[in-house]
C-alpha cells in the first residue's frame, strides 16, 4: 500500500506559517523576478486567477488590492519542506520525496484502518509541527495514491484530508470522475491526443486496449493504465532517476548590455549546477549556454543563441564547469545587442558509482574533488556564498527585482533555514524539478 | 498587517563545548571542581525536536521581569501542548507577542512580566493563535 503526502498549497501555506492574518484571504506567490503566478491560496483559486497568471494580469480578475502578492522566498519553504519530509521520514518506510511539496511512501500496516489512522495522526502532527496543510491519499499503488489525495484536497468536508482508496467498486467511481489530465503521467501531448479521441476521463481510459496504448503512447502509458487498475508496477527506481539535466537561468532585472555582468551571471549559474550535481552525487559532460535578448522591447534589435560543449571527461567541479560555460559563451556572444536572460544547462549526466577514473585526468581529478568537498563544507557551514569562484564576489546587476516581501513584525523577527543536516537526518532521496524559478534556492 | 522577518539561521552540530563535571555555583569558584566530564553539544541541549522549532529575536519590553529582554533569542517549539504558565508565542490583532498563558475555567489571558501592560483577556471571538510555546531565551550578557 503506497501513500503520496502532497501539501495544500504549498508556497502560500508557508507565507502563512509566520503571517497568520493571510489566512482567508486571497493570496497569491509570485515568481522569481516577479513574474507571474506560482502558488494561489484557495480564495486565489476561486477568484478564478490563473497558475502561472503574469503578475500584471491579476488585476483582471478582481479589484487591486483585494489579492495579496507576495514575492517568493525559496529558502523558507525549502526549509519547512525539510520538516514535513523528515516526518514523514520518521514514520514512512522507503519515503520518495518527489517535489518540494510531494512524497510517495509505503505504509507499514496490512490493515486499511490502522494505516487510516496513522495518517490521520501524520496530517496533525505536520499541522502543528510546521503549521503547514497536508493532504494524503492512499492506494494499491502509486498513481491512485496521487488520484486519492487529489480527492481528500478536494473534498472539503473530509476535515480528516486522509483518504483511501482500496475498494474496487469505489476506485472505479472515482475514476469516471477524474479528469484525463488529472492522472499522474499523463503530459499535455497525450492529454490533447485522448481528448481528440474522446477520452475525458480515467474511467474511460482504463477500459481502452493495450495495443491501442501502445500505438499512441509509449510503455509508460501501458504502466499508467495497470496501475489505475491497482497493478503496482512503478519501480522505485524509475521514479528516483537522478537528473537527466540541470538547468540554471534567470530573466534579469533589466536588460543587460555589459558583457562582463552577463559572463558574472554565466559563473554564478555554472557554480549552481556543480553544487547541484555534488549534491546528488553524480557529475556532467556537456554544459550549454544560452544567451536571450527581450521579445518585449521592440526598439532594441533582438538577439538569442545557444552552444554546447563537451567536458573531457565527466565533472562536478565548479572550476571545470564555469571555465567550459565561459568557452560556450564567449562563442555565442555578440556586441551591441541588449540581453534579458541567460542560462546554463548541464547534461549527460551519471552517477559517481558509474563513472570510470579518467585516465589522463585522474590525479587532477581527485585534487579538484577534495577542494570541492571543502569548499561545500564551508559554504555549508557558514552560507552558501562564502566561497565563490573570483569573477562572482559581488552579486551583480543581474539579481531578481523582487518588490512584495511583506512588512516586518514589529514584535519578532523569525528565523528559519535550519541546516538541512539538523532537521533532515534521515537519509531521503531529493528529487526536484529544476525549472528556473526554484533554481537558485 | 503585520508579519515577520524570516532570516536564515545556519546551525552545526559539530561545535561541542566540554561540559563541567558540577554545578557552577555562586560562590567561590574552586579550581579542582573543573574536571572535564561530558561534552554537550548545544543544539541537543536547546532543541528538543528539530521539526518543531523555530527560532525569533525579541523586539520590546513587555516580558522583562520574566528575564526576556528586547535582542533577546526565543527557541519556540511548535510540538509542545500549551498549559497554564507557559510562555509562548501568540498571534493576535494581526500580530505576534510573546506572553505568559493564565488558561483556567474563564478561558485564556495573556499576561505580561511589565507593569506597564495590562493583562489580556483573550476574547473568545478573536482570531487567536498559540503559536508556539517558548522553550528557551537565549541571552547575550556581555553586551
Amino acid at each position: 500500500m503506497y501513500a503520496l503526502a502532497d501539501c495544500n498549497n504549498f508556497f502560500v501555506s508557508c507565507e502563512r506559517v509566520f503571517n497568520p492574518s493571510l489566512n482567508g484571504k486571497p493570496v497569491v506567490v509570485l515568481s522569481g523576478n516577479d513574474g507571474c503566478v506560482i502558488a494561489r491560496s484557495n480564495e486565489a483559486k476561486a477568484l478564478g486567477i490563473p497558475m502561472g497568471c503574469p503578475a500584471f494580469q491579476v488585476k483582471n480578475y478582481t479589484n487591486p488590492g483585494n489579492v495579496i502578492m507576495l514575492s517568493a522566498r525559496h529558502i523558507v519553504y525549502r526549509d519547512l519542506s525539510n520538516r514535513i519530509m523528515r516526518i514523514l521520514g520518521e514514520m514512512a518506510l522507503n519515503l520518495e520525496v518527489y517535489s518540494v511539496d510531494e512524497a510517495f511512501f509505503a505504509l507499514p500496516y496490512e490493515d486499511i484502518e490502522q494505516n487510516h489512522k496513522l495518517l490521520t495522526s501524520l496530517v496533525k502532527k505536520i499541522q502543528k509541527y510546521v503549521g503547514v496543510p497536508v493532504s494524503i491519499g492512499f492506494a494499491p499503488t502509486r498513481t491512485l495514491a496521487k488520484i486519492a489525495s487529489h480527492v481528500a484536497k478536494k473534498d472539503k468536508n473530509n476535515a480528516e484530508r486522509v483518504k483511501g482508496l482500496t475498494n474496487i467498486d469505489e476506485i472505479n467511481q472515482v475514476l469516471s470522475q477524474i479528469k484525463i489530465d488529472d492522472v499522474w503521467g499523463i503530459g499535455r501531448r497525450l492529454n490533447a491526443k485522448l481528448l481528440s479521441c474522446g477520452i475525458d476521463t480515467a474511467g474511460k481510459f482504463i477500459m481502452l486496449p493495450q495495443s491501442y496504448l501502445q500505438r499512441i503512447g509509449n510503455i509508460n502509458l501501458v504502466r499508467t493504465q495497470q496501475e489505475l487498475k491497482g497493478i503496482d508496477c512503478i519501480s522505485i527506481s524509475s521514479v528516483n532517476i537522478a537528473h537527466k539535466s540541470i538547468m540554471n537561468s534567470r530573466t534579469f532585472g533589466h536588460v543587460i548590455t555589459k558583457k562582463q555582468d552577463i559572463a558574472d551571471a554565466i559563473i554564478s549559474f555554472a557554480q549552481s549546477c556543480a553544487r547541484q550535481l555534488r549534491q546528488e552525487g553524480s557529475a556532467a559532460q556537456v554544459v550549454t549556454v544560452y544567451i536571450r535578448g527581450d521579445h518585449f522591447r521592440q526598439d532594441l534589435p533582438f538577439y538569442s543563441n545557444s552552444c554546447s560543449v563537451r567536458l573531457p571527461s565527466h565533472s562536478a567541479s565548479a572550476m571545470d564547469i564555469a571555465k567550459h560555460a565561459l568557452l560556450a559563451f564567449n562563442n555565442i556572444y555578440r556586441d551591441n545587442f541588449a540581453y534579458r536572460k541567460a542560462g546554463v544547462m548541464v547534461s549527460d549526466i551519471k552517477n559517481d558509482d558509474e563513472l570510470q577514473l579518467d585516465l589522463f585526468n585522474g590525479e587532477n581529478d581527485v585534487r579538484q574533488a577534495k577542494l570541492m568537498t571543502a569548499i561545500d563544507k564551508i559554504n555549508n557551514r557558514y552560507g552558501k556564498k562564502q566561497i565563490v569562484l573570483a569573477p562572482t564576489l559581488t552579486r551583480g546587476d543581474w539579481a531578481p527585482q523582487q518588490n512584495h516581501f511583506a512588512p516586518l513584525s514589529k514584535t519578532l523577527h523569525f528565523y528559519t533555514g535550519m541546516n538541512p543536516r539538523y532537521t533532515s537526518r534521515t537519509p531521503i532521496t531529493v528529487k526536484y524539478e529544476n525549472n528556473e524559478e526554484e533554481s537558485e534556492c | 498587517m503585520a508579519t515577520l522577518e524570516i532570516k536564515k539561521i545556519e546551525e552545526s552540530s559539530d561545535i561541542e563545548l566540554q561540559l563541567f563535571e558540577n554545578r557552577i555555583q555562586a560562590g567561590f569558584p574552586s579550581p579542582a571542581q573543573g574536571a572535564f566530564a561530558d561534552s554537550v553539544d548545544l543544539n541537543h541541549e536547546l532543541i528538543n525536536n528539530p521539526t518543531a522549532t523555530f527560532c525569533a529575536r525579541v523586539i520590546g519590553d513587555s516580558m522583562v521581569d520574566s528575564g526576556i529582554n528586547e535582542g533577546d533569542m526565543l527557541i519556540i517549539d511548535r510540538s509542545i501542548e500549551p498549559q497554564n504558565g507557559d510562555i509562548a508565542v501568540c498571534f493576535i490583532d494581526g500580530d505576534f507577542t510573546v506572553k505568559r498563558l493564565l488558561i483556567n475555567e474563564d478561558g485564556i489571558s495573556m499576561v505580561p512580566a511589565n507593569r506597564k501592560y495590562p493583562i489580556i483577556k483573550v476574547p473568545d471571538d478573536s482570531n487567536f493563535i498559540i503559536w508556539g510555546i517558548v522553550s528557551h531565551i537565549i541571552k547575550k550578557l556581555n553586551r
